[in-house]
């Protein structure tokens, strides 16, 4: 049975994964060691520049050239957390640490603050494309983080640092208002949702949906499998 | 008198039937094509009418064990199941008919009425935005808030759209598909109540999609709204800005061609801003990498002056400070109230969206999900109704060995137009004839020859069928034979359509997101005319580049460009040799030159494409370290010449998602590479391309195109199964894996995020200012990569560096698993 609610879902999807993983070792791993034989690093331009000054800016993708940002107000409160790219890069990478690192179980709970806090995320990239001694892997490592960040909100990859800023952190500010206003609902609605008269029916739709869509599925292969006689009988 | 108005009532009856070819009897309308098309199609009902007997009779025996509903979401719940009983019925009777397309349709029909439905029952695992007031917020962060609710909903408002082109057909075809909207709009959970609250919320106006202030079923018309882009619906200028930003240029295009037919009408009480809605369109085509001589290309076809500085100070940051300004104009606490709605209220899918990328997220970096469960993780648990009807369900069918391509060809020509007859969403700006209007008008998809293609393909249909036997490998004798010529003659696209449409339709993805993606754009004029331009060989490098760089180059638009055109494309990319009617007939699956990886790409070529660096660069320099035949991203290390070149759509879908070129082209071309050694052939090209059309359909549309059906497995263990099972495989780990992922997690009722994604990498404790460590990138679905540590923030001294990443996990329940990113950087210690 292919289609049997969520848990077979999850079935099918550790199959896939699997079978990914399985097909990914096969095409991945001899090469990787290859590469690592020729100690080739996984990033594009930090085998030709080693540091950030090494890189001239006329060379970098706009991606990669520094951009001088107004940021929100509130969100480098002291004076001195905002006074020099340094002091920004540190006190950003010391709230990205606090929250992905230091708090990271807990952001299933407090994705407001996870969200608002990937505003530091952008800010610690773009201070580090400002720092001539960072190493380039570095920023290439931290560039594809950030490219992970932004899918939470759909943020495009091209999207400037600064557009990306102001988008996390009135998103932020917005789920943390929402937050403390909703927080004594969350019982509440996890109550209704387990009640079976709700959970049933949503279930039960689920589960026709999947069904059609297995059904549409079942005909156009029905209709392959039958061309298919038809053509071996041309062919013979 | 009597006698007369009989006598008319049969001459219109006769007249609709003879002329409605959405009441066509498609089974005899295949057997008047050949025996094996028509045993093909009447295979199809049997199934269909099978597996349609098993989900009513499923139904009848839920109604009757559900006892009665005691809450209001559950009699809600229960409304909906009865109509969807009644539609599957009409289905029944429909199949019975031979009339797949109505079935087909109307059972469609069913599932977005059930997404509906699903979206009012309570989701603990979702953010709650209600009850909020702005206030507080400037006008700068209410446009960045606009433009995320206009990003989150769009795919919501093409969710609607499709539902309207279901509507319609089962409508035509006799079904009261109004009449069933309305018992639903009575629970608040039909069409009328999710207009209603889109349009509070900005992303539609009320009067351009109904033609009055507030909605009436009877003057509504489905398959109007269907085919509507963005302008047409008169969404909000700052919503359109962020949903732009998912959609694909041409959408874009589309929209400012519709601006400049109706420059105040369109955009109802937002005639205001029209100028600042102008701009954030033409911001959106030069942020999505549109250069300025393309643009003056498109504007003056388009009749736009100045389309290139209409963008000025109306991109990135500046824009949303233009556009927050505009809005102030408008009174801030209308956009307060319609940020409210918007976040707030199920209809808009923005919660819905937004939940689940965010928790995709969050589960990924914490490394576990939401332990709170959704209804429908309660509601499946044993011993439910819902488990038994579990047991009771469809089986799928199982694919056999010795499947070919040629049997995938034709039983996609047998599925195309039941599949696609709702016409594809408006707001893809896909060509006229394959909208709703258009199919219902009789000039889409299964209407005759290269009826549902583009201006401009002017390939014979002889032509095409003759291409469509090299592709199968079926000399022109058998293809007479079966009748194969004939039917894709009456199904009039180009075989490389046809053959996106037989791998999606059986491997279970969304056929129309797919074929969406495959043809969008090409509604705007503005892109006919490009794509003419390089028909005739006039287009310059630089514009070829923006055209792959914006996602441009897709199956319809290589078939308007032809032979001609991809020849240009194929030199300019560094490719040699290959056939360029078939890769333009194609869409890329074959044909395509052979990819030399010291040949130099064109150097105006690749500055429009974004690739940085110094001029001249080989195609081995974009892909990846270790310039020329080393290594290419590793996969592609050795590599010297690729034969069969790479498909220029994928490449150019990925870049149209906002992904790197080096990053694009380097996952087409090991994907190719890998299919090529694994001897994939046509059907492993074709799942590739489809599966990339996937990605992109997901990139705009989020959950909607993400079929219900997708890793449904059974695709046999022959040479075609295992060659499309790997293309989805490599699809899912590649470059457009992110976006399916997030796809997958938005999907309506809180069917789950994707479960824990792989851990944090080893992270080095706090330190000095030193680099921070990479991140891995996205994965597939169900699988964010491993995020490598960060290296510790502030402090003096040195520190170690961060572990690697680990490997993605699998995915949740909310979808497949997915291989992860790639490791993570190690974070580096500064001390200094």
């Amino acid at each position: 049975m292919i289609f049997a609610g969520d848990h077979t879902n999850k079935l099918t999807a550790a199959k896939n994964f699997f079978r990914i993983i399985v097909l990914l070792a096969i095409l991945i791993l001899p090469i990787n060691s290859e590469a690592k034989d020729k100690k080739q690093k996984d990033c594009q331009y930090c085998n030709k520049y080693e540091r950030m000054e090494d890189w001239p800016v006329s060379e970098r993708p706009k991606e990669f050239v520094y951009e001088e940002i107004d940021y929100p107000e509130g969100m480098f409160k002291n004076k001195i957390d905002r006074k020099t790219s340094k002091n920004r890069k540190s006190y950003a990478g010391k709230k990205v640490y606090e929250r992905f690192v230091k708090k990271k179980t807990g952001l299933n709970k407090n994705q407001h603050l996870m969200i608002r806090d990937m505003a530091y995320f952008e800010a610690l990239y773009n201070e580090t494309l400002n720092d001539p001694r960072a190493k380039v892997e570095s920023v290439e490592g931290l560039k594809k983080g950030r490219e992970a960040m932004r899918m939470s909100l759909k943020i495009s990859p091209k999207a400037s640092s600064s557009e990306a800023i102001l988008k996390f952190w009135a998103t932020g500010k917005m789920l943390t208002k929402a937050h403390k206003l909703n927080k004594k609902k969350k019982k509440k609605k996890q109550k209704e949702a387990v009640n079976p008269d709700i959970a049933e029916r949503a279930a039960v739709l689920a589960n026709l949906k999947k069904q059609i869509a297995l059904a549409k599925v079942n005909a156009q292969r029905a209709a392959t499998i039958k061309a298919q006689d038809k053509i071996k009988e041309v062919k013979e | 008198m009597i006698r007369k108005n009989l006598y008319l009532s049969l001459i219109l009856s006769f007249t609709l039937f003879s002329h409605n070819h959405l009441l066509a009897n498609d089974v005899a309308n295949m057997s008047g094509i050949s025996e094996a098309a028509g045993e093909s199609a009447a295979a199809a009902a049997s199934q269909l009418s099978n597996d349609t007997g098993a989900i009513t009779a499923n139904i009848s025996n839920v109604t009757e064990a559900l006892s009665a509903a005691t809450t209001e979401v559950g009699a809600k719940l229960d409304v909906s199941i009865a109509q969807a009983k009644a539609a599957m019925d009409f289905a029944t009777q429909s199949i019975e008919a031979g009339n797949l397309t109505a079935a087909v349709q109307t059972m469609s029909l069913v599932e977005s009425v059930a997404d509906m439905a699903l979206g009012s029952v309570p989701n603990p695992t979702a953010l709650d935005m209600s009850g909020i007031s702005f206030d507080d917020f400037s006008a700068d962060e209410m446009a960045a808030l606009s433009s995320i609710a206009g990003t989150m909903g769009v795919g919501k408002v093409m969710a609607v759209q499709k539902m309207a082109g279901q509507m319609a057909v089962a409508e035509q075809a006799g079904f009261d598909s109004k009449g069933m909207m309305g018992q639903l709009d009575a629970q608040g959970i039909g069409i009328g109540t999710a207009m209603g609250d889109l349009a509070k919320a900005g992303m539609v106006s009320m009067e351009a999609v109904s033609g009055a202030a507030s909605f009436s079923m009877d003057n509504f018309s489905p398959e109007n709204f269907a085919s509507m882009n963005v302008a047409e619906m008169g969404m909000s200028p700052a919503m359109m800005a962020g949903a732009l930003d998912s959609l694909p240029v041409g959408s874009a295009a589309a929209a400012l061609e519709s601006l400049q037919e109706n420059p105040g009408g369109l955009a109802g009480n937002f005639g205001a801003m029209s100028g600042a809605m102008t701009g954030a369109i033409a911001a959106s085509m030069s942020e999505k990498g549109m250069g300025a001589e393309m643009m003056g290309a498109m504007g003056a076809s388009m009749g736009v002056e100045g389309l290139a500085e209409a963008a000025n100070g109306m991109t990135g940051l500046a824009g949303m400070e233009a556009m927050g300004q505009a809005m102030a104009t408008m009174g801030m606490e209308n956009v307060g109230a319609a940020l409210s709605t918007a976040f707030s209220s199920p209809a808009t899918g923005i919660t819905d969206a937004m939940s689940g990328t965010v928790g995709m997220i969050s589960s990924a970096i914490a490394g576990k999900s939401p332990k709170a469960k959704t209804a429908i993780q309660a509601g499946s648990a044993k011993g439910t109704v819902a488990a038994g009807m579990i047991d009771a369900a469809p089986e799928a069918v199982e694919m056999p060995s010795d499947i070919s391509e040629a049997g995938m060809m034709m039983g996609a020509m047998v599925m195309a137009k039941p599949t696609l007859a709702a016409g594809l969403p408006g707001a893809m700006a896909p060509p006229d004839t394959m909208t709703a209007v258009g199919s219902l008008a009789g000039a889409g998809i299964g209407s005759g020859p290269a009826a549902a293609l583009a201006p401009g393909v002017d390939f014979s249909p002889n032509e095409m069928g003759t291409a469509m036997g090299e592709m199968v490998g079926i000399d022109a004798g058998a293809m007479g034979t079966l009748g194969m010529d004939k039917m894709a003659a009456q199904v009039g696209m180009t075989p490389g359509m046809v053959a996106s449409i037989g791998a999606a339709g059986v491997a279970g993805l969304d056929v129309t997101s797919v074929m969406t993606a495959n043809v969008a754009g090409l509604g705007s004029v503005g892109v006919q005319s490009l794509a003419a331009a390089a028909k005739a060989g006039e287009m310059s490098a630089s514009q070829m580049g923006d055209m792959m760089e914006t996602g441009l180059v897709n199956q319809g638009t290589m078939a308007a460009m032809g032979s001609t055109g991809m020849k240009g494309f194929s030199e300019a990319m560094g490719m040699s040799g290959g056939n360029m009617d078939m890769a333009a007939m194609t869409g890329g699956m074959t044909g395509m030159g052979n990819l030399d990886m010291n040949a130099q790409m064109n150097p105006e070529m690749a500055a429009a494409m974004g690739v940085a660096g110094p001029q001249n660069a080989t195609i081995g320099d974009v892909m990846g370290p270790g310039a020329g035949p080393g290594a290419v991203e590793g996969a592609l290390g050795g590599v010297g010449q690729m034969e069969g070149g790479m498909n220029l759509g994928q490449v150019s879908a990925a870049m149209g998602a906002g992904i790197d070129p080096g990053a694009a082209m380097g996952s087409v071309a090991g994907a190719a590479m890998a299919a090529n050694e694994a001897g994939a052939g046509l059907a492993g090209a074709a799942m590739g391309a489809a599966m990339s059309a996937q990605g992109a359909a997901a990139q705009a549309m989020g959950s909607t195109a993400m079929g219900g059906a997708m890793g449904v497995g059974g695709m046999g263990e022959g040479a075609m199964g295992e060659a499309m099972g790997g293309a989805m495989g490599e699809a899912m780990g590649g470059a457009m894996g992110g976006a399916m992922a997030g796809a997958m997690s938005g999907q309506a009722g809180g069917m789950g995020p994707g479960g824990p994604m792989g851990d944090m990498g080893g992270m080095g404790g706090p330190g000095g200012p030193g680099d921070m460590g990479g991140m891995g990138g996205p994965g597939g679905p169900g699988g964010l990569g491993d995020l490598g540590g960060p290296g510790g923030p502030g402090g003096v001294g040195g520190m170690g560096p961060g572990g690697p990443g680990d490997p993605g996990g699998p995915g949740g329940p909310g979808g497949p698993g997915g291989p992860g990113g790639d490791p993570g950087g190690g974070g580096q210690g500064g001390g200094q």
